[in-house]
């Protein structure tokens, strides 16, 4: 995937880069880098195919300034910094000693980085705004982001939006009774990201649900998923899982904040 | 003669006694003071890395007029001033101090409780009656907000016992809430529809918990209808714009009517019309 690979920009030229709804203009002068983006809202706007001559008359550039003096960049795809909440589109029920696995796509955000081993920052920029969500009790909890998708099971051989990562999750009820859930979260800071010629995948998460009232416990594989090959790691967690560590991720519940 | 001299002697011995006695005076309170500044700041940092903002706010206080208390009874001591004759006057004067301090004992003892109980952090905002701000200090005898007008506010702390305090910032997340009111023409699961569509459409709205559409009440002059969304306290400003001008903006849209109050006038009949009479300045019909 080309989009992912070290680019070169000549002072004063305006290069322009598509990432799903996101349209980037990028400008570098010397010591400074140039930066503006937007966003198409609707899905008919997508097929739209712009360059630097299609700029928007009211855009703005973000002005960064910077030590090297450097032309080189490159775009890095990270998962959002927040937790995913992902929604199924209906309940899913795993019964004792069952395994599921499922595959969520969650958007991208991508670290403009420049210098040596392109390991300074200049921005992280998310290619789509998601909305927030809570994950947990009102009393305590934590942010999310939130997205509804079916979860697919089956994706042979499909190409996704190019700014998607897709996150293989595999679940097993080593529990006695059934386990029903309407939401899971998935911890986007221990994925790491592996580009393949059709799609961008994260590494495999595995689930053991040990039943209601105990916290789960989760796996990070280290390898890329065995589901496109070859895979090239393009980019490492924003935070190293440990081995195994229990975590809640499932939320059984609906909680009914309605009445006065 | 001798006596003469004798008197100046001690007239000078008293002088030089008072002037030593002065000096050490002076040095035990500008040592005793720059000290105790340094001792209290540094206990107060020690104590912050342990204890919460305003526990050691307290122990900081705590240990300072202490302190205090003992260099003036070092300094006391200089002069030799029996501190039994002073405490001795102390405890006939605190009958009298302690009727005239009640109010302040009640505050000081409301702060022990308040700082025991913690409704509330430094840091947090509270409203406390008419008053809505964020905690800049918990003393002894009150509380310190500062307004979002810049106002300084201080609460006697007897005053936060006895009153309800809500603590707006406990929880990441709370609920705004909107009462909207419709005409009665208008169709309500319609209505609810499109109030369910603006809060997935932003961004700020948590998608769970999911938002509260409650058929409230057929009121005298609309059909009221309770709209809560959930959203992280920072967001509240520029949520409560948005939603406000969206709801505003797509019933304008949609062309459904936001009633203002009104009174039908029944005449005694639906359809007749209400009779109107017209007179001249005596009253008679014109």
């Amino acid at each position: 995937m080309e989009l992912w690979k070290e680019s070169e920009i000549e002072n004063g030229v305006c290069q322009y880069r598509r990432i799903g709804p996101l349209r980037l203009w990028i400008q570098h002068e010397n010591k400074e880098w140039l930066l503006a983006y937007d966003r198409l809202v609707k899905k008919e706007d997508e097929e739209e195919t712009s360059d630097e001559d299609n700029k928007p008359e009211d855009l703005e550039f973000n002005r960064y300034f910077v030590k090297d003096k450097s032309n080189k960049f490159k775009l890095l795809p990270y998962p959002p910094e927040r937790d995913v909440v992902i929604k199924p589109e209906s309940k899913i029920r795993i019964i004792p000693e069952g395994t599921m696995t499922f595959f969520a796509v969650i958007p991208l955000v991508f670290k403009f980085s420049i210098g040596k081993d392109f390991k300074q920052i200049i921005d992280e920029i998310p290619t789509q705004e998601l909305s927030n969500t809570w994950f947990g009790e009102p009393v305590n909890g934590f942010l999310c982001y939130s997205i509804k998708t079916a979860l697919m099971q089956n994706i042979k051989n499909r190409a996704f939006d190019i700014n998607s990562i897709i996150c293989p999750i595999t679940v097993k009820n080593s529990s006695s009774s059934d386990l029903e859930f309407t939401r899971l979260c998935v911890r986007t800071k221990h994925l790491t990201v592996f580009v393949g010629e059709m799609n961008l995948w994260s590494n495999r998460v595995n689930v053991l649900y040990r039943g209601s009232g105990q916290e789960s416990s989760i796996k990070y594989e280290d390898k890329a998923p065995d589901l496109e090959r070859p895979l090239k790691k393009l980019t490492e967690p924003r935070v190293k899982p440990g081995n195994n560590f229990s975590i809640k991720s499932f939320d059984t519940f609906r909680f009914l904040a309605g009445g006065q | 003669m001798e006596s003469l001299t004798g008197i100046f002697a001690n007239i000078k011995n008293i002088e030089n006694f008072s002037s030593i006695v002065l000096i050490r005076a002076l040095i035990i309170a500008v040592i005793g003071y720059l000290g105790l500044q340094l001792i209290s700041f540094f206990i107060g940092k020690a104590a912050e890395k342990n204890l919460s903002k305003q526990s050691a706010m307290l122990v900081q206080k705590s240990i300072y007029y202490f302190g205090l208390f003992i260099i003036i009874i070092l300094i006391l001591q200089e002069f030799k001033v029996k501190l039994s004759a002073i405490l001795g006057a102390a405890g006939v004067f605190g009958i009298a101090i302690g009727f005239a301090s009640q109010t302040s004992i009640s505050n000081i003892i409301s702060g022990i409780f308040l700082i025991g109980e913690k409704p509330f952090k430094v840091g947090d905002i509270i409203k406390v009656g008419e008053h809505l701000g964020v905690v800049l200090s918990i003393d002894l005898l009150s509380i310190k907000i500062r307004g979002f007008d810049n106002k300084f506010i201080r609460i006697p702390n007897e005053n936060l016992i006895k009153t309800e305090v809500s603590n707006i910032t406990r929880f990441p997340i709370r609920r705004l809430d909107i009462e909207v009111g419709v005409a009665y023409k208008e169709d309500v699961r319609r209505v609810m529809d499109i109030l369910r569509d603006l809060a997935n459409k932003n961004p700020m709205v948590l998608d769970e918990p999911e938002p509260t559409l409650i058929f409230k009440n057929f009121g005298d002059s609309s059909l009221e209808i309770f709209f809560g969304v959930w959203f992280v306290n920072a967001d509240y400003v520029k949520l409560k714009n948005e939603m406000m001008i969206s709801i505003k903006e797509r019933f304008d849209a949609e062309g459904i009517e936001i009633p203002f109050p009104h009174r039908t006038i029944y005449a005694g009949s639906v359809t007749d019309p209400i009779p109107v009479k017209i007179t001249n300045e005596g009253g008679q019909a014109s």
